[in-house]
């Protein structure tokens, strides 16, 4: 598919704010897997110049700062990309160091009792990708999806006590399990094209999902424990990968003056192959 | 009249005297001290002692307690009797730093690009992988001349044959150079005639010496790079020596609301406006320098610094990420560092090190508590620790749950009987007190070490614990040519 990313992200203060510094990583990842990225124009309000270097995870990111005081910010990213269905073959390579780090705990995955419980009803089944294709049913089929219960802090630990959440704490959940029984999975942070696909029959643009390492021949795999379809196809857009939601955040920045924050996110996914009469997809992201 | 080291009793047979021989004799370097030591009455002790309070107070140099409540400014307290060590000694010291400073520079090169030595596993990755302080942010950026510990200071001690061990490495932030330095003016002013009967190698320059370095690592190469010192603040245990080097070397003394960074460049706000920064001596711990990358609720570090530096047009001293190799599971193997990246056998030896991780270590960790001595990886300053033979029962059943909680974050070492040195327990008497010594190595286009360092003293009886935090003291430390 081709599909279109209008990713608008608008930071709002009562007061004047300086002294603006921002990351963000929003540039959806290119020549990986069956995914290409045919454009991508970062647009800042107000204007200031980008700059962008590649992280520890291989993930684009871009930078910017401002200085004098301004009261809205606005981050518009627009992307062009290419998905295709059929995954690509291998066999596959990776870095031994990569997989033994995407194999311990991390900010937001954790190893708490109730984890190592749910992982031990996996132990059992010895191929890789069979066990996290359970362990995807499983999250999917007892985890409620519930938007505003979890926040952007919330660690596996506290939605496995939960037993709600959203696409990042399903994608956290699903990570926690498969490292505890030595499958090095990854965070991935994208965009869902499609319509109401949720479990409550709403669209999740901006989405969270992990990929597994199932070995030389299925390399890294795609799992979404947030939908019944639980793999990862053309309608997937990969931004970056990471121990968790922490390495790969959208945006990220910080400024000076005392003033509070009002964020707003609207996403929208949109398919360029049908001339203009492209289905949509739109919400607003929680953050 | 008694006279000063009539009263000495070492215990030659059980530590290693600095002063007195396994026969009961004096090192001859210390004969000129004894002699001048064993002439002054108790009046005259009084009056040196005196003049070097004054001295300390109006100099205002204080160190901060952490984790009391009252009173944490505390004045550093000094003794009277110098620390010698003869420059055939010293070379020796000289000579194992610069290999061991060395070796571990071209170890954090590695990590922080090829990870040849996790590759060729020498290193277990996942001690580096699980390291707090190994810093992913920093992974594939190049400091100036491959240079990643401008300025460290390795803790050495001596065991009962007086052999150097080194205790631990210290390479983000150590502090104490200050006190070096203050130590000798104190003495040169109470023991003039004493101090000149000796050849004692200058430490003065040092601020020189560390400016210098500074300057070496400036991203671009310039005639007259602006360096600034970078303090958390006054609230830091070490805030004095943060304006002390600047004052020194004559560069400003900043906190992070000075600087800010605009499109990849560092300035520092002046009167005139904002000025370009090109290296900065950062007294600030990674997870506080840059909110943008780090701790987020850090108001001490500049937002965008990391990319600055990344870009290449600003430098640090130290590096990001060099805590990695100073982690104490890290430690352990400095000795196979050394080999790995130099061929060479280590000239200066380790203290034996398990490691609770592995899991036979950690049998004998916890069946041997009484007799070790139990550290956290990645805290300093004598905090986190455990000192097997000093603790009570309560004491080990606690610190055996945290170890065996998180077995990755603690080691432990046998008990070493520190070398001991002859100093002042009150204003008269003299008693055997254990010491350490930290040498400070400076590292730019060359490695020099300032001759002598910070000699530490445990000034309470009995006490094995030197840092400063836990009622340690110091002493001058003089190398002197043979």
């Amino acid at each position: 598919m081709i599909l279109k990313v209008e990713h608008s992200t608008l930071f709002e203060y009562e007061e004047p704010i300086y002294e603006t510094a921002t990351e963000v990583r929003l540039h959806p990842a290119s020549a990986v897997g069956s995914q290409q990225c045919a454009s991508f124009n970062l647009q800042i309000t107000p204007p200031a110049s980008v700059f962008d270097y590649i992280d520890y995870y291989g993930n684009r990111v871009h930078h910017f700062n401002i200085l004098q005081s301004h009261k809205r910010v606005q981050i518009v990213a627009t992307s062009v990309v290419e998905t295709d269905a059929q995954p690509e073959t291998g066999p596959f390579t990776e870095d031994e160091i990569l997989l033994l780090d995407l194999l311990a705990e991390s900010h937001y995955v954790r190893f708490d009792p109730a984890i190592q419980a749910l992982a031990a009803r996996f132990r059992e089944i010895d191929e890789p990708c069979r066990q996290a294709t359970e362990i995807c049913q499983h999250i999917n089929d007892s985890f409620r999806y519930e938007p505003g219960v979890t926040d952007v802090h919330s660690t596996s630990a506290v939605v496995m006590a939960l037993g709600r959440g959203v696409c990042q704490d399903f994608a956290h959940i699903m990570l926690a399990t498969c490292r505890n029984l030595g499958l090095s999975a990854r965070y991935v942070s994208g965009y869902l094209y499609g319509g109401g696909s949720t479990p409550e029959g709403r669209d999740e643009a901006s989405h969270a999902w992990c990929e597994v390492w199932c070995g030389a021949e299925k390399g890294w795999t795609g799992f979404d424990p947030t939908h019944k379809s639980l793999f990862v196809d053309e309608r997937y857009i990969k931004i970056g990968t990471g121990r968790d939601y922490g390495d790969v955040p959208p945006v990220r920045g910080t400024y000076k003056g005392a003033s509070s924050e009002k964020l707003g996110v609207s996403v929208r996914v949109s398919s360029l192959e049908h001339d203009g009469e492209a289905p949509e997809s739109r919400q607003r992201q929680r953050v | 009249m008694t006279r000063l080291f009539d009263h000495y009793h070492p215990q030659p047979d059980r530590f290693f005297d600095e002063v007195i021989a396994r026969e009961g004799a004096p090192r001859s370097h210390y004969d000129i001290m004894m002699q001048r030591f064993n002439q002054f009455s108790a009046a005259d002790i009084r009056a040196r002692r005196e003049l070097v309070n004054i001295f300390f107070r109006n100099q205002g140099i204080t160190f901060t307690v952490y984790g009391v409540d009252e009173g944490i400014e505390r004045i550093f307290p000094f003794d009277l009797i110098p620390r010698i060590i003869p420059a055939s000694e010293w070379e020796g010291i000289e000579r194992g730093l610069i290999q061991r400073i060395t070796a571990l520079n071209l170890f954090l090169a590695d990590l922080y690009q090829d990870q040849k030595i996790l590759r060729d596993k020498i290193i277990p990755a996942e001690l580096v992988l699980g390291s707090k302080h190994f810093r992913r942010e920093f992974v594939g950026v190049k400091p100036p001349l491959g240079i990643y510990i401008h300025v460290t200071g390795s803790d050495l001690i001596r065991d009962a044959e007086g052999r150097y061990l080194v205790l631990e490495d210290n390479l983000r932030t150590p502090s104490g150079v200050s006190y070096m330095l203050q130590n000798r003016i104190a003495m040169k002013r109470a023991f003039p005639v004493l101090f000149d009967r000796y050849t004692v190698r200058p430490v003065e320059n040092y601020p020189q010496q560390l400016l210098r370095t500074l300057q070496e690592i400036s991203p671009t190469p310039k005639h007259d790079p602006k360096v600034v010192v970078l303090t958390p603040g006054i609230y830091n245990s070490a805030y004095f020596e943060h304006s002390f080097l600047a004052r020194q070397m004559g560069v400003q003394l900043t906190e992070g609301r000075d600087l800010v960074v605009n499109n990849n460049k560092v300035y520092t706000r002046t009167t005139k406006g904002l000025k370009i920064v090109d290296v900065i001596y950062r007294r600030v711990d990674d997870e506080f320098i840059d909110p943008l990358v780090f701790r987020p609720d850090s108001v001490l570090g500049v937002a965008g610094l990391v990319n600055a530096y990344r870009k290449g047009n600003v430098t640090l001293a130290n590096a990001i990420g060099a805590g990695v190799a100073d982690d104490k599971v890290i430690y352990s193997f400095v000795p196979e560092i050394i080999r790995y990246y130099l061929g060479e056998e280590p000239l200066l030896d380790n203290v034996e090190t398990w490691l609770a991780g592995n899991p036979k270590h950690l049998k004998y960790i916890l069946e041997n508590l009484d007799k070790l001595v139990v550290k956290a990886a990645n805290e300093s300053g004598g905090y986190g620790m455990l000192v097997g033979p000093q603790s009570t029962p309560e004491e080990r059943e606690q610190f055996a749950e945290k170890i065996v909680e998180n077995p990755r974050n603690y080691i432990a070492q046998p008990t070493i009987s520190l070398s001991r040195h002859p100093s002042f327990f009150n204003d008269t008497e003299i008693a055997p007190c254990h010491i350490d010594l930290r040498p400070y190595v400076l590292n730019g286009k060359s490695i020099s070490i300032v001759p002598g360092g910070l000699t530490r003293v445990a000034l309470k009886r009995g006490s094995l614990v030197v840092n400063s935090s836990q009622g340690g003291g110091s002493k001058d430390t003089w190398v002197i040519d043979n």
